[in-house]
């Protein structure tokens, strides 16, 4: 008999390396804030690689939350701002394009060309953190005259309540 | 089959965004809140997607719609988008007849397609005996950021018919059992033929050319040769079909169905070249009966039936099946005069008792039985050991039994033939 041309269920190889990439880039950024913070971005990377070469939706979001934790560390010591977008944009779009191709080598294996599908999530999810870093940014460098962070937080939480009670 | 879902990708961040918005509360710096704004803008485009609506043309190509056996046929699929928005996110999954082997390039496709455009993808399957059709194609589309997927079936109606050549490369030899008609077959009826078979009385009326005249010259007396007739024979072959026979000694391998099916062709082809009138009859869940006759329009019927028939089918039935019914209903279409040749692999006992019965009804039964065992592990080498015992047993039972291997099925033949009693 003729041998037959297997499936591989693992996340795939562009999806892959945008991810790694990505995720290269965030902890870079996170370099540029504190120490402890560029730790745990590479800790979050070395869960993004562990999760995508085993395959495992878990390790994933695990490296999302160290990615997230890192974020956070950075953020409230009060590193620049700059470099603390970027991080996030960064490492938002790494945890999207590994997660993105996990469920595609899920569906249709790794033998598959799947390289346009994976850039143009990657592309939309890019374009949507730019345009929500720069609305971000400017409602922040309007908003820095000294406004009390309750009315910003109250502002935010009713933003989310409502996106929240969005139908689809 | 249509359906919209939540792949729940995105759950939790509403909670990071609140974490964020709390962390920049109580440190009063304003990262986090930016932090949690940006989230809120992700979360904005989450919550805003849309189920994708799917209207899509699929197009699946054949190289060759009636390949040979193991002929390698080239598959192109070309999905067309018809809707007036792009799909981001658009991954298919071809269904491919599960008898069928992929050998090359993968049955999917995954990309995006903006109105009209078209994708296509090719790939190589291996062609063997029967009927394929090919199943529904799955289509799986998400919006942009993967938070919500449709999936629907597409099907495209797409057969290919593959029927191999039937090929007398073996002999069969028959037993005694013969109809009233002149063939092949050598019989113990004594009369006119070709081997000698014994002298007897002159009667009123025996031809005068099989006179012994050497007798008549030494004692004077009259005395006529007789010869052992030649008959034509009708045979029914029998395949095994059942989920039982389904066996094969390694994934790759040939089942003993496939091997039962060729030895079956080989073995219609071969007794319709010398003169006999051959049926065919499938013993499993799917009725098959073909009446035994001959002529070159039988052997046609044969061959379609052979590669496109579902009793013969690559794939285990799934039907319930109930064996004594089977056995009774082929008992009734065997005339009194048929052989049965049985090509079964006799994985179980209930193939013995069926080979058994038959030949007690008085139809000649000859077995050939493909070998699926193997002798990896110790359950392999006891269900060899079990076999060996049902093949003794059938020969006690002065059954004919062909043990077919590994090698060629006139080898096979050759080396029985050798211990069968004459």
């Amino acid at each position: 008999m003729v041998p037959v041309s297997e499936i591989t269920r693992l996340p795939t190889r562009t999806g892959t390396a945008i991810a790694l990439s990505a995720a290269g880039l965030a902890t870079l950024a996170l370099a540029f804030t504190t120490a402890s913070a560029a730790v745990a971005g590479l800790v979050g990377t070395v869960f993004l690689a562990a999760g995508l070469t085993r395959g495992s939706r878990r390790i994933l979001d695990t490296a999302g939350t160290v990615f997230f934790l890192a974020l956070l560390v950075a953020g409230v010591t009060g590193a620049g701002l700059e470099a603390l977008l970027i991080g996030g944009v960064a490492s938002i779009l790494a945890w999207d394009t590994a997660e993105n191709a996990l469920s595609v080598g899920e569906h249709l294996g790794r033998e598959t060309d799947t390289t346009r599908l994976e850039i143009v999530h990657a592309a939309t999810t890019l374009l949507v953190l730019t345009v929500g870093v720069a609305v971000v940014y400017a409602l922040g460098s309007v908003a820095s005259g000294g406004q009390p962070v309750a009315a910003v937080v109250l502002l935010l939480v009713g933003v989310v309540a409502l996106v929240a009670a969005v139908r689809r | 089959m249509t359906r919209g879902f939540d792949t729940e990708r995105w759950s939790g961040l509403e909670g990071l965004v609140l974490v964020a918005a709390a962390a920049g509360v109580l440190t009063r710096e304003p990262a986090p809140l930016l932090l949690a704004g940006l989230g809120v803008v992700l979360l904005g485009y989450v919550r805003i997607a849309a189920v994708p609506e799917v209207t899509l043309e699929i197009e699946r190509e054949l190289s060759d719609s009636t390949p040979d056996p193991d002929e390698e046929v080239e598959v192109t699929l070309s999905v067309t988008n018809e809707s007036a928005r792009t799909l981001f996110d658009l991954r298919i999954v071809d269904g491919v007849p599960p008898a069928l082997a992929v050998v090359d390039g993968p049955a999917r496709l995954g990309t995006a397609l903006r109105p009209g455009a078209t994708a296509t993808t090719t790939y190589t399957v291996t062609a063997i005996r029967g009927e394929h059709t090919w199943d529904e194609t799955v289509v799986v589309a998400r919006d942009p950021s993967g938070a919500v997927e449709r999936r629907e079936t597409v099907l495209t109606e797409t057969t290919m018919r593959c029927e191999p050549e039937l090929a007398a490369t073996a002999d069969l030899p028959l037993r005694g059992l013969t109809s009233k008609y002149a063939g092949r077959v050598e019989t113990d009826v004594p009369g006119s033929g070709l081997e000698f078979a014994s002298i007897r009385e002159y009667r009123h009326g025996d031809p005068i050319r099989r006179i012994d005249w050497n007798r008549r010259a030494r004692t004077g007396e009259l005395a006529t040769v007789q010869f052992r007739e030649e008959r034509a024979a009708t045979v029914v072959l029998v395949v095994d079909t059942r989920s039982e026979a389904h066996v094969a000694p390694d994934a790759d391998a040939e089942t003993a169905v496939e091997r039962s099916v060729d030895a079956a062709s080989i073995a219609f082809s071969a007794l319709l070249d010398s003169g006999d009138r051959v049926g065919v009859a499938a013993f499993g869940p799917n009725e098959c009966w073909l009446d035994p006759s001959s002529g070159v329009d039988h052997r046609a019927r044969a061959r379609r039936l052979f590669a496109t028939h579902p009793a013969f089918a690559p794939t285990p039935p799934d039907e319930a099946f109930f064996p004594s019914i089977a056995v009774r209903r082929l008992r009734r279409r065997l005339s009194s005069d048929a052989q049965v040749i049985f090509c079964t692999p006799l994985t179980d006992d209930y193939a013995v008792s069926v080979a058994r019965r038959l030949e007690a009804y008085g139809h000649a039964v000859t077995v050939v039985s493909p070998d699926p065992t193997a002798t990896g592990t110790v359950g392999a080498r006891l269900a060899r050991l079990e076999r060996d015992l049902r093949l003794r047993d059938l020969r006690r039972a002065g059954i004919r039994v062909v043990d077919w291997g590994a090698e060629p099925l006139a080898v096979a033949l050759a080396r029985a033939e050798s211990g069968w009693k004459q």
